[in-house]
């Protein structure tokens, strides 16, 4: 596995083998403006992708052919908000997340690779 | 990337990028002016293939009064493998515009105002090189402003 850390300011890191520990801190470390989205490369196929900042934080699976992502049906998908994840764009309100709960979401794919059924996922 | 082995000439590739800081000049509620941070420049791209030039910005879906979901739709059917963010970025708009017009084949230039992002677009998720391989482009040349100001190249395909 990979682990991808993007700065916009050009100084962006990557780290092989990562611990659970690296990725959590990893994804507490997005502040929306400089470091802004996490990649988890598992293979071409199989990765999570992890944006934003700790308070809109969005969270997607490419896994068995498909892009999932991680929608909060308790929040509205016609409100916008502008979410950079490496570059900057307005995002559908229930597609952000505390970044809590995307490390919950990211745990159970790495350990299980499963999708949490405690959001809902849109698949493309 | 690979090493750039094309043949424009540096005042070209100068002249490509005049173009874009021109585009994006003429962008409402667009940052006018590049201070090597990406997150408050936004981004723009131009896209050259088959004799015709799409330009693009981060950003564009919601102003084009497209949804995100009717953009992941469009460009999974098209065989673009698309991650969370890549489409919605401003390589995604030159690609999403190629995509529309229908362009295949043939040897791409790809101008970017800033670094690709770590993770999304360039390796190991190839963003970039999944459109451009789904668009059957026989190669494309990129080129890149770094936050420094100076522009490298190399070849994606």
């Amino acid at each position: 596995m990979i682990l991808t850390v993007d700065d916009t300011n050009g100084a962006s890191k990557q780290m092989e083998a990562p611990t659970f520990a690296d990725i959590e801190s990893a994804i507490l470390s997005l502040d929306g403006t400089t470091r802004t989205q996490v990649g988890l490369f598992i293979d071409e196929e199989t990765f999570i992708q992890v944006g934003g900042s700790t308070e809109l934080c969005r969270c997607s699976i490419r896994t068995n052919g498909k892009l999932h992502v991680l929608v909060n049906p308790e929040l509205s998908g016609d409100e916008y908000v502008w979410v950079v994840s490496g570059q900057g764009d307005e995002v559908p309100r229930n597609e952000c997340f505390k970044s809590t709960d995307v490390i919950r979401v990211a745990k159970l794919f790495l350990e299980q690779r499963k999708l949490s059924e405690e959001f809902e996922w849109k698949s493309f | 990337m690979g090493r750039y082995v094309g043949d424009l000439d540096n005042a070209a590739i100068a002249g490509r990028f005049d173009d874009l800081l021109e585009y994006r000049q003429g962008l409402s509620n667009f940052p006018s002016q590049l201070t090597g941070n990406r997150s408050a420049d936004g981004v723009t791209a131009l896209l050259e293939v088959n004799g015709r030039t799409y330009r693009g910005h981060n950003g564009w879906a919601r102003r084009s009064g497209v949804s995100p979901d009717e953009i992941r739709t469009r460009h999974a059917q098209a065989g673009f493998k698309p991650n969370a963010n890549t489409p919605f970025h401003a390589k995604g708009h030159v690609f999403d515009q190629a995509l529309q017009a229908g362009e295949s084949g043939g040897v791409a230039r790809l101008f970017v105002d800033s670094t690709f992002c770590k993770a999304g677009c360039q390796w190991p998720f190839n963003g970039v090189e999944n459109m451009a391989r789904a668009l059957g482009f026989e190669r494309v040349e990129v080129f890149i402003r770094l936050p420094n100001g100076h522009i490298v190249s190399g070849l994606l395909l």
